[in-house]
């Protein structure tokens, strides 16, 4: 029996991101549905369902939202990893960063993401932009069919 | 007919022809006379034959009738003898007679038997004699005589045999031809000698000769001829047509070869020729006489047979000569007539060829054996510089004019044109002369060709010389010797060695350069021999051979080559392959530089530039490094300054959130403050972060629509100036080959600037446009603000550098700084002018690209 609520994977390393991400989220009541990893590593286990996840329930989150700068694995590194995994390929994945570097985004497109935001340094266009985020990707966007 | 001097036209040629044909048609013509005489003489001889055959088939039958008819007459004489001889009365009478019964009776009987068989048959008398000769009777009645011995004889023979008898013919003691026949009477009883003979005398002149004598046919000449052998002799028995007294008395050697009378005696028969008693020369045809010994022989004269066979030869011979001489007569006309007409053309083709000579732009002259000028054309004139009078030698002749040999010397009498084919009796063609017409002046020069006519006879008759106008030729080719000349010296004085050489290596041509370079001592003429194999490798000559072959030419072949002494220099070789326009052949010309010292400050420059440029690549590589370390700290700005400032931003935004009302206006303002700097913080850093960007960022050079730009630039400035009373000015943009989104930025970036310190001015006015200077493109954005002061113009376009305080217009300072990098990265210029108060315009230049870069 699959859940009903939308589940978003959010991939931050920065505590006070996480926090301000999910202050934004809980706006719509799309906070409590987000699971955070806190590098690209631990994205990857989460959504392989391997290392500390491997008991987690077999269901994919409606998105992913993916910060660039992480250690022991960056986001294009996560981006790529799940473009080339059959299970994983059709994911939705929006990077969420600071970086506004052209080669940054030309590599994020070049790899398959499905949006490139980047973070307002002012928290009321922070909060917009991630409530807006989080209500598309999580309610409005149809969810690919489960590759399982 | 007009003699042709020099012309041997086709018209002119068919009458030598003509003429040649003469002795053609000469001898046609008499064997086809000759023919038509042998055709006369056939048929005349054919016409001979036969008449003569006709003469020998007449005189045959002639010659036959009179031996029948002569046969005849003596078998009718001996009948009559015989008739006497049975006669029982004439032989009872006789006996009565004899026996003296009734004897006058008798002798009546006897008298009118005897007479009447006289008369019948014309015997000149009869006479009844008795066995031993006495004559009893004799018709007619005349005195008897006593029987002459030969008689006397015969009567003896008849009455023993009992025969008739008959003499020969014979000329009686009167001198007269005779012959008498002797008839013996029978006895009563048979057995018993005769009683009586008869004598009958014929006279053979009263029948005999003349149907011996009668010629059947008329002729002038024709005779019959009895004859008969006597002895040796051949008798004449009959009268001659031609002479008298003959019968008996002519008698001729029967041996005499000719006489056709002695052939026949001889055994003879048919037609002989031969010559006559007469010595006339006669045909003639021998037939015997059956029953005697004689031989008629029938002759006519061989004049009368041959006489009309001749009047016809000579009829024959006329008519024929008449036919000859009027086909000679014929031929003639036409030969005649033909020649006149060839005359006639021979006029028009000499005419023809006369104006063709006279037009002829070559010159033409014909001397006559001695030299003298007979005919010259206008063109001879022209080109000898001398009237026709003055060539004819009918005016004088300028004493100065002259020819002259090819290489400028007066040409000896001997040597002139007319003179060499006299002495020489030969043609000749390609002779060069110049002719000085007039002293001082510069030669015309002239290609003559010479050749003798000679007659018929071989003696030379004119000599015809020709010529024609190569003064350009020789002009031309003295420049070519100039221009040689001035070749040789240059190539002779080159410091780079020259050569030139056969496809085969056979050296054409080379200067002292050449020597000195490949280090060649003693000779140093080498022309003729093989180019010296100065190559040390021999892949060298292969590459230089194969490119020579390829291109045609080689340039700057740089190859080790080898001196005559076996030192080593470096020689720079170039060479083309040149080809002969007239032969086609090729051959190649080249030069070679003795490089060596050359080649040494070469590899030093190259060893010095391998040394810059590894320098310039550390260096680039420092370079390089630092730029990397750059990209990393603005990474860095961009990533890990941002993330406090948003911290910041949020997290005070919460604690005003979370405090709501319990904060004071104090505290509430605080953290407006916060809020407001961190924003500023944000801007600053991403405006740094741009001009980091657009001094990194590769440049995408391409055609730019400037216009279109603008517009790009212009759409976010418009709304945010959409409650302001702007007038905007905006002009022709010409395009640029330029950095699209650089160039957006410049816009942005100078229209708002324009925008942002017009800030208080109503109407804004803001000016765009453009202008072209010394092939550049001048934009520029000129406004009504605040504008500057010019004493810190030079200040505008430094990092961070700006002419008023945050509190009157915000800005990072960063702005026209990017501008002037931008500007300067696409090798433009950017400059301002303004007044405070007054506006400003910024302006900036472009180079006028046309062909977009890498």
């Amino acid at each position: 029996m699959t859940q009903r609520y939308p589940d978003i994977l959010l991939a931050e390393d920065n505590p006070n991101d996480v926090e301000l991400t999910l202050e934004a989220l809980a706006e719509h009541n799309l906070a409590n549905r987000v699971t955070v990893a806190h590098d690209g590593v631990e994205a990857l286990e989460y959504l392989r369902r391997t290392g500390a996840f491997s008991g987690r329930e077999p269901r994919l989150p409606a998105v992913v939202l993916l910060d660039i700068k992480m250690p022991r694995m960056d986001g294009l590194e996560v981006l790529r990893e799940i473009r080339t995994d059959p299970k994983l390929k059709r994911l939705p994945v929006v990077i969420l960063t600071s970086s506004r570097e052209e080669q940054d985004i030309i590599t994020s497109y070049d790899l398959g993401v499905n949006a490139y935001v980047v973070k307002p340094v002012d928290f009321q266009a922070f909060i917009e932009a991630v409530e807006h985020l989080g209500v598309f990707w999580a309610l409005i966007n149809e969810r690919p069919p489960h590759a399982d | 007919m007009a003699e042709s001097p020099v012309i041997e036209g086709t018209a002119g040629e068919e009458l030598q022809r003509h003429r040649r044909g003469q002795w053609l048609l000469i001898a046609g013509f008499l064997v086809l006379a000759a023919l038509v005489a042998g055709l006369a003489y056939w048929a005349w001889a054919q016409q001979a034959r036969s008449l003569t055959q006709q003469a020998e088939r007449s005189l045959d039958a002639v010659a036959r009738l009179k031996a029948g008819q002569i046969t005849a007459w003596t078998a009718e004489r001996q009948g009559d003898a015989r008739l006497l001889s049975g006669d029982e009365l004439l032989s009872a009478a006789t006996a009565d007679l004899l026996a003296g019964r009734d004897a006058a009776a008798s002798a009546v009987r006897i008298h009118s038997n005897l007479d009447t068989m006289r008369r019948l048959h014309g015997y000149v008398d009869i006479v009844l004699a008795t066995p031993d000769g006495r004559p009893l009777i004799r018709v007619p009645a005349m005195a008897t005589r006593p029987l002459g011995p030969r008689v006397r004889a015969l009567i003896a023979d008849a009455a023993r045999t009992g025969e008739v008898v008959s003499s020969d013919l014979y000329l009686g003691p009167d001198g007269v031809a005779r012959i008498e026949m002797v008839a013996p009477l029978a006895a009563q009883r048979p057995g018993d000698p005769p009683v009586a003979v008869v004598v009958m005398h014929i006279d053979p002149k009263r029948f005999l000769y003349p149907f011996i004598q009668d010629w059947p046919l008329p002729s002038a000449s024709g005779e019959t001829l009895l004859v008969e052998r006597r002895g040796a002799r051949v008798v004449y028995l009959n009268e001659l047509r031609h002479r008298k007294g003959t019968a008996l008395r002519l008698s001729i050697s029967a041996a005499n070869a000719t006489l056709p009378a002695a052939m026949a005696v001889r055994g003879r028969r048919g037609i002989v020729e031969g010559v006559d008693y007469r010595g006339v020369p006669v045909m003639a045809a021998i037939a015997p006489v059956l029953g005697t010994h004689w031989y008629v022989v029938a002759k006519v004269d061989k004049s009368e047979v041959l006489d009309p066979i001749r009047r016809r030869g000579w009829l024959t011979a006329g008519f024929t000569l008449l036919v000859v001489a009027l086909g000679a007569t014929g031929a003639l006309l036409l030969w005649r007539l033909r020649e006149r007409q060839l005359d006639a053309e021979l006029v028009a083709s000499e005419l023809k060829y006369r104006t063709l000579v006279e037009n002829l732009s070559a010159g033409v002259v014909v001397h006559a054996a001695d030299t003298r000028i007979v005919l010259s054309n206008p063109a001879a004139s022209r080109l000898l510089g001398l009237s026709g009078d003055q060539l004819l030698g009918k005016t004088a002749v300028d004493p100065a004019w002259h020819f002259r040999n090819a290489d400028g010397s007066p040409m000896a009498l001997e040597d002139y044109p007319v003179n060499r084919v006299v002495a020489s009796g030969e043609a000749f063609d390609g002779a060069i002369a110049g002719v000085v017409r007039t002293a001082g002046a510069e030669p015309a020069w002239l290609l003559c060709n010479a050749y003798p006519m000679h007659g018929g006879d071989g003696e030379l008759e004119q000599v015809v010389v020709t010529f024609i106008d190569i003064s350009a030729l020789v002009h031309a080719e003295q420049d070519l010797r100039a221009s040689e000349r001035r070749f040789r010296e240059t190539v002779e004085s080159l410091d780079e060695g020259y050569y030139s050489v056969t496809v085969n290596g056979v050296l054409l041509d080379h200067n002292p350069a050449f020597c000195r370079d490949l280090g060649i001592r003693g000779d140093t003429d080498l022309r003729g021999r093989q180019l010296p194999d100065f190559w040390v490798t021999p892949s060298d000559r292969d590459g230089y051979v194969a490119e020579l072959l390829a291109h045609g030419y080689v340039r700057d072949f740089l190859a080790e080559a080898r001196r005559e002494d076996g030192t080593r220099l470096a020689a720079l070789l170039s060479a083309h392959i040149v080809v002969d326009e007239q032969s086609g052949e090729r051959h190649i010309e080249g030069t070679v530089v003795d490089f060596t010292a050359r080649k040494a400050a070469e590899d030093e420059v190259v060893r010095l530039n391998a040394e810059l440029e590894q320098r310039v690549a550390d260096r680039t590589a420092e370079l390089d490094g630092a730029n990397k370390e750059l990209e990393a700290f603005a990474y860095s700005v961009s990533h890990d300054l941002r993330a406090p400032l948003r911290h910041i931003s949020g997290f005070s935004s919460l604690l005003a959130e979370r405090s709501g009302g319990q904060l004071d206006d104090k505290s509430r303002h605080y953290v407006d403050v916060i809020s407001t700097s961190v924003r500023q913080m944000g801007v600053l850093i991403d405006d740094l972060l741009q001009f980091s960007r657009t001094g990194r960022a590769e440049l995408r050079i391409g055609p730019v629509d400037m216009q279109e730009t603008l517009h790009e630039a212009l759409e976010p400035l418009r709304r945010e100036t959409g409650d302001r009373e702007v007038e905007w000015t905006i002009g022709e943009l010409p395009p640029v080959v330029a950095d699209h989104a650089l160039l957006r930025q410049v816009w942005a970036n100078l229209v708002g600037n324009a925008v942002k310190y017009t800030r208080d001015r109503t109407p804004a006015k803001i000016e765009i446009g453009a202008a072209g200077v010394n092939g550049e493109v001048v934009y520029f954005v000129r406004d009504n603000g605040v504008g500057f002061d010019m004493e810190y113009a030079h200040k505008l376009f430094g990092v961070f550098q700006r002419l008023h305080s945050d509190a009157e217009f915000e800005g990072t300072g960063i702005g026209l700084a990017n501008v002037k990098r931008i500007v300067t990265r696409l090798g433009g210029t950017v400059w301002a002018e303004g007044e405070p108060d007054h506006g400003a315009t910024f302006y900036f230049s472009l180079p006028d690209r046309k062909e977009p870069t890498s």
